[in-house]
Order: structure tokens, then C-alpha cells, then sequence
């Protein structure tokens, strides 16, 4: 059986198609990624797929997710390739969506009204379901949830301090994302280091390209995240501006006259990276651009260093102590400086870095990067979430087939 | 006698200190109450006001009053008009009619005000920094005063602090050779921990969704502002002292866990940016009902070498909590604003500042 996963990132799209039988046989025919997805600047989108031990690559405008999905499925159709089942992430399924999912009229209704709860990614990955369902016409196709592996947080960790009225009709609470990251990082740390679940007190940092998270796992599980009801507070991101005053938003709309549309934009598109430096969203940029002329792109490195130093220490405060610290995802695995820079001045954490293993580390495979004295194990893993994806896929197939 | 005022809305507090005696009271600003706060023949030998929100125009804690500075009141009264206007009005009122007498606007804002740009500066688009929108702390009068007196401590190795103040606003400075780094405040002091009506951290996209579901802005920002935090949690009225004295109620033992929990997140938080501390200082009004509570705080940072074995008196008002480890101090003082700005009143008008 051939599973075609995608992943819709909120400035990428990855995919890759599983031949599939079992959990314990799985295997990658093609994958494939477009990469600076409605970018400024279109000439720098493109779009790679390997298959059969070959690399295509193609430099094309791919101004949304749709257009990313649609040149993947014609790249398949091309190969010839016959897809059983198709396979999505969905970032953020509210109260209403705890599992894997296989998506039908009534599923797909209330997978729109989830489009409030995660603005920019939901409507992107409802858009790709679609391009699927007019492309491959009858193939089914299922949802998995990125914040199941948050659900064990508990309640003092999720408790926004809201009045409980507002809460019980509502349901604003931390839910936290890049659950099915963590869930396979956490994995490959145990098989990695050999250890059980149970010993390990795990600070991992998923640092995208669009979004990016840090969380506190113990005994196999997340206890606390920095994103919450929605996936725009917490890091400094690519636009999203992270953690502000609440009541910021307030006086904005008040005294500088926002509409409150315009402003979620705001937040949620024209800030993070790109808001302070002015001029990139992306953290490859910023590191290239650092110069005493531009103080902006030096403070929007800065910040993003300085949040996520904040979140790691609240998290090794939770977990009262470290002994393994992950980085994931594009960011987290590409860029050593930004390893570098947050293992910087941490001994008193255990956290020392070895910076020579830190600078020759590759997207290959698992690395162990901390120095030989250092108390905390530093691991640089690449994701594997459409993996995890698949793997989800596999158990609603079988229960749906029994 | 020391007059001392505080803007609480609607009211403005007035403090009358004679030797080591304060007596409280409040009244609302027109003619008539203003003259119920004290007789003519009072002798008062200072005036104290209280400015909570400085914006960037207030660089200085202590400013000794004159038209100029009423006229700074004004300039940066947007940021809390609310709170802002009553402390003008009533400065003007007292300005006037005791013009002999030294006066002092206490800006509560501006330790902060040269919080590191990293720290200071929301991740929005930059041009919103050049309108006022940043991160401004408060609570400095506290924080600052805690700092003074860890530094006049015989043992002068503590240049790392954390100064956490435990009360109906609760809120953490990371303060670094007695410069501020970082605290939990932000714009407003809605932003950190959760205070008794105050909500603390929470998802901004939250904001946007009430006013979907057809919430006033007026109506949002009253239930952030006044019906949240520890009261919004409760369910009912519910301060400081409610939540560090009434475990037994089961609601408010999970008002005390949220935050106990928040304030564990902030300490760990600040360790990064100060690079390992050398004191964690407790300031607080209320430093026999918080005892339990700050030793729970250092027990669940154990791994800081925090669990703590005897409080030690060190001078008035400051006890040291003793533990294993030594590397870490851990102090704790009784300490309120009112108290400081009339010490700090005191040593203008014996001319020592």
C-alpha cells in the first residue's frame, strides 16, 4: 500500500510517499519539498523531488501551498506512481479533534471551523485536502493532529488565568503544536542514547523555517510548550511575533485604529523576523546580514536567541534539572550558529557545547554534539514527522478495515 | 508629617506617615473630598506621589516636583490614563497650595526604562517601537530598593540577582550590577504572572476571538484587567493572601498551583539571560503569611541548590533562608512601596539625596 504524506509547513511543503504494509516495514519511494513558499521574492522558490535515486530540482514561482501541492501530484502522475491513501498534517484540531482522522463531508465541515484556531496553517493544509480531492479523484485521505502529544500537559502548565465562565464556554487553554515532531524526536533520543523514556528529562526546540516551539518532555510526554491556544505566542518566529502584552493588542486597535483582521495579520504575518529586521523573515538571512549599519537585523537575531534562552531555562526550572537538549527541524539542525549562540554562557544548566562537533553536523542523521564534560547529552536530530504521519495512518487504516 | 499619594481607579489613596505610624484612606477627586484629606493647619513636611506608568518620558525613580515635571506627567499620560490622570490631578491640587514644600513624583516605570533592546522590544514591526510600543516593567520603586539593600549586604559577591515581589501584583526583575536585564512586566502589568484580577500571560489570538464573539474592546479589557488572575481562577473574590493562606479550599490550592508554577517558569527563565544568579531575593508586605509559600518556591528548585533548612534574621527587615548549598542566597525581606517612598522622602528633606 503506497500512503502519500504531506506536510504543509507555513513557508514550505514536504512530502513523500511510504510503501506501506506494517509499522515495522516501511519504506520512502519519493520524497519531495518546495521550499519558500510565498516568498518576497519568488525567484527564490523552488521545488526538489528524489526518486529512484535521482534529484530533480526546479526553480519555479510557487506562490501558495496549493501550487506546491499541484506541481508534487503532477511529478507523481508523471512517475506513474499509484497512491492508496493520502495522508495530512493539521495543525491545530481544537476540543473537537484528538486522533488521526479520516476525512469525509462532515469532517471536512468541521475541519473549516477550525480555521480560527490556527489562521495561517489550517486554511493551507484545508487548501492542499482540496487540490488532493480534485487531483486524485475518490483516493481517501486522513488528518493528523499536531497537538496530541501535548494532551498530558498539566492543568497548572494549560491554565490560561482567565475567568472560569470564559473558559468553560470557550475552551481557551494552552494546546500546544509540532506534536508529531516532538512525539518522533523523542523516540529517536531513547533509541539513540539507549535509555529509557522514564530516566530522560528532554528540553527539545523545533526551530522551522515558519514556526518554532520548544517543549518540556518527561517520562515520554510533554508537560509544558511554548505555543498555546493557537500557534502564534511564545519564540520569536519567521513573522509570528511570539509572546506580546495581551492588552497591547487592545491598544492598538483603540488608539492606532487596527481593525482587528488587519492586526491578526499583523501578528501573525508582518512580525517576528521580519517585523524587526525589515527585511527577511528567514533566520539564514538575518545571520548574513549582520552588520553594525543595520541595528535592526542584529536585534532581531538577538531576540530570537534571547526568547528561546528564556524558554529553555523556564522549561529545565519545570523539569527541575536537564539531561538531554534536542535540537530539531530546519532550523535546528541547518544553522549551528543559532546552537552555538544559545549554548552560550549555559554551565550552569550542564549544558556545555563542543563547537567543532556543533559546526560539522549534517541532516543525515542523529548527532551528539555536547562536549565530553558536558553533564547534559546535546542532540541534533532531523525530524522525521511525515514518518509519524504514516505511521498514524497505518493504525486508522487497520481499524477502519476491520 | 509625610503625605504620600497612590492613583488606585476610581480612587486616589492618600497616605498620612508620622513617625513610624501610616494611616490610609481614600477618597475621589473633587473639591470637596479633596479637602476632607487633611486639615489646614496640617504641618506637612513632604509630599509623595506615586506615577505608575513613566512611558519613555521618565528616566529617573525619584523626581523632585516642579512645573515641568507636571507638564511630563502629561506628555505620557497615554499609556495609563487611567491610573496617570489622578496622580496629575491631584499633584496639581497639592503643588498649588503647598508650593514651600518639597514634593516628590515616585515614577515606577523608570528603572526599567533601559531594559537591554533585546529584552525591552516586541517581535512586531520595528516603526511600533517609535510609538511607544515596548516592554516597560514596573514595580521599580521594589525592585530597586532590593537591589540597594542586597548590595549593602556585608557580603558583596551578589551581582546576579533575581528579585521576585510576592503580593496582589506579583512580578520577577533579572536585575545584573543593579541594571534591570529583564522582568515579567510588559506594556501593561496584564503581562506575566497573573495578579488578583489580572490575567498575566495569555494568547493574544484570545483577544481576537472575544471580539468575535461580540465583545466591546472596553468589555475585553475589563475582563482582563479587573475580572481575571487569582479572582477570575476562584471564581470569587480572590487576593494574594487568599492564595498563600487558603490551601484547604480546593479551588485556591489550584489558584496557588498556577501560580507557584508561573513564577518557577520566570525564575528558570532569567537564569539564561543572567548566566547562572547569586541571590534570589523575596520582597514582600506580607513576609509571615508568605513564608510557606517562598519555601515551596526554592524546594521546587532544588536543582539550583535552593532547598532551604533555616531562616536566619540578618538587620531588620532582611532574613537569609540557610540551605546545603551555599552558592545560592536566598533572602527575604518585608518590604512595602508606601514604606519606601517615605524613607526615600525622609532623606530628601534631611537633604541625604
Amino acid at each position: 500500500m503506497n500512503i502519500l504524506v504531506f506536510n504543509c509547513g507555513s513557508s514550505s511543503l514536504t512530502y513523500r510517499i511510504f510503501e506501506a504494509s506494517n509499522p515495522d516495514n516501511v519504506m520512502t519511494i519519493l520524497s519531495g519539498k518546495a521550499h519558500r513558499v510565498g516568498s518576497k521574492r519568488p525567484e527564490e522558490s523552488f521545488i526538489e523531488n528524489h526518486y529512484e535515486s535521482r534529484a530533480d530540482k526546479e526553480i519555479t514561482s510557487i506562490e501558495s501551498n496549493r501550487k506546491a501541492a499541484r506541481l508534487a501530484l503532477k511529478y507523481i502522475m508523471d512517475k506513474n506512481i499509484q497512491i492508496d491513501y493520502v495522508g495530512h498534517r493539521f495543525v491545530h484540531g481544537g476540543a473537537e479533534f484528538t486522533r488521526t482522522t479520516l476525512i469525509d463531508e462532515g469532517v471536512f465541515k468541521k475541519l473549516v471551523d477550525c480555521i480560527p484556531l490556527a489562521p495561517i496553517h489550517n486554511p493551507v493544509s484545508l487548501s492542499v485536502i482540496k487540490e488532493v480531492s480534485e487531483f486524485l479523484k475518490g483516493i481517501p485521505q486522513y488528518v493528523a493532529f499536531d497537538s496530541a502529544f501535548h494532551s498530558k500537559i498539566p492543568y497548572y502548565a494549560y491554565t490560561y488565568a482567565l475567568p472560569r465562565r470564559i473558559v468553560e464556554e470557550f475552551g481557551y487553554r494552552k494546546y500546544g503544536f509540532h506534536g508529531l515532531s516532538y512525539s518522533y524526536v523523542t523516540k529517536e533520543a531513547e533509541r539513540f542514547l539507549g535509555k529509557d523514556l522514564e530516566e530522560l528529562k528532554i528540553v527539545a526546540c523545533h526551530l522551522g523555517t515558519g514556526g518554532a516551539s520548544v517543549a518540556a518532555i518527561k517520562n515520554g510526554h510533554s508537560i509544558d510548550t511554548s505555543m498555546g491556544y493557537s500557534p502564534l505566542p511564545g519564540l520569536v518566529m519567521s513573522t509570528r511575533c511570539g509572546d506580546i502584552d495581551p492588552m497591547l493588542t487592545i491598544y492598538m486597535m483603540v488608539k492606532y485604529g487596527y481593525r482587528p483582521d488587519d492586526l491578526m495579520d499583523v501578528l501573525n504575518k508582518e512580525s517576528g523576523l521580519l517585523g524587526i529586521s525589515g527585511t527577511s523573515s528567514d533566520i539564514r538571512d538575518i545571520l548574513h546580514g549582520i552588520s553594525e549599519e543595520k541595528p535592526q537585523i542584529e536585534l532581531a537575531f538577538k531576540m530570537y536567541i534571547h526568547r528561546l534562552k528564556k524558554y529553555i531555562g523556564s522549561y529545565i526550572a519545570v523539569l527541575q534539572g536537564l539531561d538531554t537538549f534536542i535540537f530539531t527541524d530546519d532550523i535546528g539542525v541547518h544553522n549551528w550558529q543559532v546552537r552555538e549562540k544559545v549554548c552560550e554562557n549555559m554551565e550552569w544548566s550542564g549544558i556545555v557545547l563542543d563547537k567543532k562537533r556543533n559546526e560539522s553536523v549534517t541532516d543525515d542523521k542523529t548527532y551528539k554534539i555536547n562536549a565530553d564534560d558536558s553533564s547534559v547529552n546535546i542532540l541534533t536530530i532531523p525530524t522525521k514527522e511525515e514518518l509519524v504521519i504514516c505511521l498514524e495512518g497505518l493504525k486508522v487504516i487497520e481499524l477502519e478495515e476491520r | 508629617m509625610i503625605l504620600l499619594f497612590r492613583p488606585i481607579p476610581p480612587f486616589i489613596e492618600f497616605c498620612k506617615a508620622e513617625n513610624d505610624k501610616f494611616s490610609i484612606g481614600k477618597v475621589l477627586l473633587n473639591q470637596g473630598e479633596i479637602s476632607k484629606i487633611i486639615d489646614d493647619d496640617a504641618q506637612i513636611e513632604g509630599i509623595g506621589y506615586l506615577l505608575r506608568h513613566g512611558g519613555e518620558v521618565f528616566t529617573d525613580t525619584i523626581n523632585i516636583l516642579g512645573k515641568d515635571t507636571l507638564d511630563k506627567i502629561e506628555e505620557g499620560i497615554e499609556f495609563s490614563p487611567e491610573y496617570n490622570e489622578l496622580t496629575l490631578k491631584v499633584a496639581r491640587v497639592f503643588f498649588e497650595k503647598f508650593p514651600a514644600v518639597p514634593q516628590v513624583l515616585f515614577c515606577d516605570t523608570a528603572y526599567f526604562v533601559n531594559l537591554p533592546d533585546e529584552a525591552s522590544t516586541y517581535a512586531v514591526p520595528y516603526a511600533l517601537r517609535g510609538q511607544g510600543i515596548r516592554r516597560y516593567g514596573a514595580d521599580g520603586l521594589i525592585h530597586e530598593w532590593a537591589w540597594g539593600k542586597v548590595k549593602n549586604l556585608r557580603d558583596k559577591s551578589v551581582n546576579k540577582l533575581i528579585s521576585i515581589h510576592l503580593g496582589d501584583t506579583p512580578n520577577i526583575a533579572a536585575i545584573k550590577n543593579g541594571n534591570p536585564i529583564e522582568t515579567t512586566i510588559g506594556f501593561t502589568d496584564s503581562e506575566g504572572l497573573p495578579s488578583s484580577h489580572g490575567c498575566g500571560d495569555v494568547d493574544p489570538t484570545v483577544v481576537f476571538q472575544l471580539y468575535s464573539k461580540g465583545m466591546s474592546f472596553e468589555g475585553i479589557y475589563d475582563l482582563l484587567s479587573n475580572e481575571s488572575g487569582f479572582t477570575g481562577l476562584a471564581g470569587k473574590e480572590c487576593r494574594y493572601l487568599d492564595v498563600v493562606a487558603g490551601e484547604t479550599a480546593s479551588g485556591i490550592s489550584q489558584v496557588k498551583q498556577i501560580l507557584l508554577y508561573n513564577i518557577i517558569k520566570y525564575i528558570g527563565a532569567f537564569v539564561p539571560l543572567l548566566e547562572g544568579i547569586d541571590a534570589l531575593v523575596f520582597v514582600t508586605n506580607h513576609l509571615r503569611q508568605s513564608e510557606k509559600f517562598i519555601r515551596e518556591i526554592c524546594d521546587s528548585l532544588d536543582f539550583l541548590g535552593l532547598s532551604q533548612e533555616n531562616i536566619i534574621e540578618l538587620e531588620e527587615p532582611v532574613q537569609e533562608i540557610e540551605k546545603k548549598d551555599p552558592k545560592t542566597k536566598v533572602l527575604c525581606m518585608e518590604q512595602g512601596q508606601l514604606n519606601i517612598m517615605v524613607q526615600d522622602l525622609r532623606k530628601i528633606i534631611n537633604r541625604e539625596i
